[in-house]
């Protein structure tokens, strides 16, 4: 039997695909936008947490240096060093974000950016929000690794939501919002005690379909989520690295 | 856009590494343990009801690279049919891409495991020899093992010696080969044993 025979789909991975951190650098304006884009969607609401949390800014503070980081990525060139031999794209930015801030002390800067000048909606109220679901006492901090940890943590939150965000679009256009539902009551937000039972009585269907449902949303969401990374990364070693770290497969 | 707690990632991530078994004769029981670029399972083969052990690729591998050497892996097995070493019962693909593989469940203990419960010599040689057996009898159909270890060798309850884990395994032509990850899967492994050259492995 040939490889062929098991193999699903024709996405090869182009072996020099170039991440979407150097292609942030691009000359090409049209490449270096959707770049852009793609790493605020990604990243802006981990480096507005860790601003708030590592460098205990307020809210009004984080926003503008928030914003002002991204523009910085286009004027400055702060990532002109990224190497993704060296560099891990979950940790780059975190290094970045601390070098932008540590320099706008150092120069005083307070600049008021106003308005959203990026082309992602920057959501900050409900960054807020969730923010006072997480801990952010830096007298809890347990190790010198902690601050990084966070960040990853955040960033992995964020692709996920990004993720769930897309599968609840992918089911709205298929007809599927029941299937959402039960994805949301028994993954998203169900409890220890939460059945398979007990929701095909809620929603009036079988078990069958209440587990086929659930194997249909996670399998879409694994693909989702492995996409919008494997976006982000510039060759296949990258992505299973940064994708193993993402679902914590190494930890286990 | 949806807050996701703590729990919700932990529940995410578990959702997304559990293989979806649907459309195959098999179902989950539970993980046994995690490799280089999969995960092995306990399985129920659903139709010969008997339990398995299921091998299935963690990351999906979008250049077919770590797919073509699960299934070269599973060809390597399949093709090296001796008692001392673990034999593959199928191998094919789950709904969501992935490549997987079963062989024989294999009850006992890992051999780092079951040695510190082995205390004569005489038995510990009797494994060593049994290790022995495996590895020659795959150097003979040209197949070099190379990642033999404690940690890959498993002995069963009746005391039988199985070498598992041939993902690194190089396969022999008639020269020697340019690497088991480059190597072609539907290559050398039915080689007789005169056409190739373990001497020259080196």
């Amino acid at each position: 039997m040939c490889e062929e025979a098991f193999q699903h789909g024709g996405d090869r991975f182009p072996p020099t695909r170039r991440s979407v951190i150097e292609a942030v650098r691009s000359i090409d304006a049209e490449e270096r936008d959707r770049a852009l884009e793609a790493l605020c969607a990604a990243y802006w609401k981990p480096v507005y947490k860790y601003v708030r949390w590592r460098w205990n800014r307020p809210a009004d503070v984080a926003q503008d240096l928030t914003q002002g980081f991204f523009m910085e990525l286009l004027e400055r060139e702060l990532l002109e060093k990224f190497d993704a031999k060296k560099s891990r794209l979950r940790t780059y930015p975190r290094v970045c974000v601390d070098s932008f801030v540590s320099n706008e002390d150092k120069a005083g800067r307070r600049q008021k950016r106003g308005g959203n000048v990026l082309h992602v909606a920057l959501d900050f109220a409900g960054a807020e929000e969730e923010l006072s679901a997480t801990v952010m006492d830096p007298a809890l901090i347990p190790s010198p690794e902690s601050p990084a940890e966070f960040f990853e943590k955040e960033w992995v939150r964020s692709l996920f939501a990004l993720a769930v965000e897309d599968l609840r679009k992918l089911c709205a256009a298929h007809e599927r919002e029941r299937t959402f539902h039960l994805f949301e009551s028994y993954d998203l937000e169900g409890s220890e005690k939460i059945s398979y039972q007990q929701l095909s009585k809620e929603y009036g269907i079988s078990v069958t379909d209440v587990t086929n449902a659930l194997a249909w949303a996670r399998r879409e969401f694994r693909r989702i989520a492995l996409e919008r990374l494997r976006e982000l990364c510039g060759t296949e070693e990258e992505f299973r690295r940064e994708a193993r770290a993402a679902f914590g497969w190494d930890a286990k | 856009m949806k807050f996701l707690s703590d729990k919700a990632l932990e529940r995410l991530r578990d959702g997304a590494e559990t293989p979806d078994l649907a459309g195959t004769r098999y179902r989950l029981l539970e993980r046994l343990a995690r490799g280089g670029m999969g995960v092995v399972y306990a399985a129920e083969d659903g139709k010969l009801r008997r339990r398995v052990a299921l091998k299935v690729l963690d990351v999906p591998g979008t250049d077919g690279d770590l797919a073509n050497r699960l299934i070269r892996e599973a060809r390597v097995l399949a093709a090296l049919e001796h008692p001392g070493i673990v034999p593959v019962h199928d191998v094919g693909t789950l709904a969501d891409g992935r490549v997987f593989y079963t062989m024989k469940f294999v009850e006992g203990n890992r051999l780092d495991k079951y040695i510190e419960t082995v205390a004569s010599f005489p038995d510990r040689l009797r494994i060593f020899l049994r290790i022995c057996d495996a590895v020659a009898f795959a150097h003979a159909r040209g197949v070099l093992h190379r990642d033999l270890k404690p940690a890959n060798i498993m002995v069963g309850p009746f005391g039988e010696v199985l070498v598992m884990d041939w993902g690194l395994a190089k396969i022999l032509r008639g020269e020697v080969s340019s690497g088991a990850r480059e190597a072609d899967p539907e290559a050398t492994v039915f080689e007789k044993p005169k056409q190739t050259n373990i001497a020259g492995e080196r």
